[in-house]
């Protein structure tokens, strides 16, 4: 059988103790049925260990950091579209999206699809925003407020109790059990993803999560629901576990009719001892997770392709349940050549 | 009392126990499984002592105050329910 030639860029190729899920997503892609899918990544760093990796990455290019401006990124998305030609693109960062999505009509003007939330969507769930969203669409989330000055977390403590959940407004959280902890938290979140910092109150319970694809449109293109089986020390899954919960499934449903999502999410809840939901994060972009999805019978990053192409994916919602994922380390041995042109160069 | 084993919970025969709703998973000893499964083809709590009065070597005394510990322990972990 033939097979459609798809040349796909994406990010998110940082494969180290936070790994980003450019590497899972590739992964899913390269087994994608009726296509030979050539992947290009974009990386920040030349250590990002996707660049590294040639059996799932054909080219890599670095690209400048969000905050250097669109301008910048689009230029740079430029020289590498014309040298490499991709169909489509998957950015695989909170932080990078709401670039990537003021320059969808650049892609598309260049022949290059996306599918992703719009800038509103994209907002409206962050983390600064959650009790608000909560409102909008009747959906249950922990108490949780902005704070930009450290002293305000000491207010807070008084209103919510220890522990606390101190959260960086793109990555990060940590779970604090008083003040002094909350204070050093404050810092070193802060010092990384900048300000507001989120407290959340913490919620006892069940914590689960659901990958998932919207269609824009209120229907779900494919969704797996996981829970955490071991996790690294900044909370990170290690291992996870497919499950059963029809709730939590109609749950999430639900809230991707109710808000008409585009594009690849993450929710993280809470299922308190009354059977509840609680929506800790709604994550704007594939999980770096997402590849039990795959092995569990969904090929969501195949499936978000399709529909970007404009085709009707895919959209059985069977899986297995007790599908397990466990992750490892590997050093990958390269010459210092190779870095040392990523590094000079720009690409490799 | 009676009571049943959650929908969701399956057990193996080597006595793994896995909770599709939840993700937890179990590993029972020999009693364990003997309760488990007894509870799971819908036996009473009579019939199960009966059963297990037969099976192992203990008092009804010791019987009693297991089986109480492990329903205990069941509930605790929401892997079953009274009925």
């Amino acid at each position: 059988m033939s097979q459609q030639k798809l040349t796909i860029a994406l990010t998110g190729l940082n494969n180290h103790d936070s790994p980003g899920p450019g590497i899972p997503v590739a992964r899913a892609l390269r087994e994608m049925k009726g296509y030979a899918v050539r992947i290009i990544g974009l990386c920040y760093e030349s250590m990002e260990p996707g660049l590294f990796m040639h059996a799932l990455i054909a080219r890599s290019y670095l690209i400048p950091y969000p905050h250097a401006g669109n301008s910048s990124l689009l230029h740079r998305l430029r020289e590498i579209h014309e040298k490499e030609q991709f169909d489509l693109i998957i950015p695989n960062f909170d932080a990078e999206l709401k670039g990537f999505i003021a320059a969808q009509e650049t892609f598309e003007s260049w022949g290059v699809r996306t599918f992703l939330p719009s800038l509103q969507q994209l907002q409206e769930r962050e983390k600064v925003n959650l009790p608000v969203f909560g409102n909008r669409y009747a959906v249950a989330v922990p108490d949780s407020q902005p704070v930009f000055q450290v002293e305000d977390i000491r207010t807070l403590a008084g209103r919510f109790g220890f522990p606390l959940v101190v959260k960086g407004q793109f990555y990060e959280a940590e779970v604090v059990q008083n003040y002094d902890q909350a204070v050093k938290a404050f810092f070193k979140i802060s010092g990384t993803w900048g300000l507001p910092i989120v407290v959340q109150k913490f919620v006892h319970g069940l914590e689960l999560n659901v990958v998932a694809i919207g269609d824009g449109e209120g229907n779900t293109l494919g969704m797996v629901p996981m829970r955490k089986r071991y996790t690294t020390a900044k909370g990170k899954a290690w291992a996870g576990i497919t499950i059963d919960d029809p709730e939590l499934m109609a749950f999430a449903t639900d809230l991707i009719r109710k808000t008409r999502w585009k594009g690849p999410l993450e929710l993280e809840l809470i299922k308190d001892t009354e059977g509840n939901f609680q929506v800790l994060e709604i994550n704007p972009r594939f999980p770096a997770w997402v590849y039990l999805a795959n092995g569990a019978g969904q090929n969501l990053p195949a499936r978000l392709v399709e529909a970007a192409l404009g085709k009707t994916p895919q959209s059985e919602a069977d899986y297995a349940v007790g599908k397990m994922f466990i992750r490892y380390s590997y050093d990958l041995i390269c010459d210092r050549s190779e870095f040392e042109t990523l590094a000079a160069l720009g690409e490799g | 009392m009676e009571f049943q084993l959650k929908k969701s919970v399956a057990i193996s025969n080597s006595g793994f126990l896995f909770d599709s709703e939840t993700g937890e998973s179990y590993s029972l000893n020999a009693s364990g499984i003997h309760f488990l499964e007894s509870l799971k083809s819908g036996k009473t709590r009579e019939e199960i002592k009966h059963d297990s009065l037969n099976v192992f070597d203990i008092t009804e005394k010791v019987f009693e105050k297991d089986f109480f510990d492990f329903v205990s322990v069941l509930l605790s972990h929401q892997l079953i329910e009274r009925v």
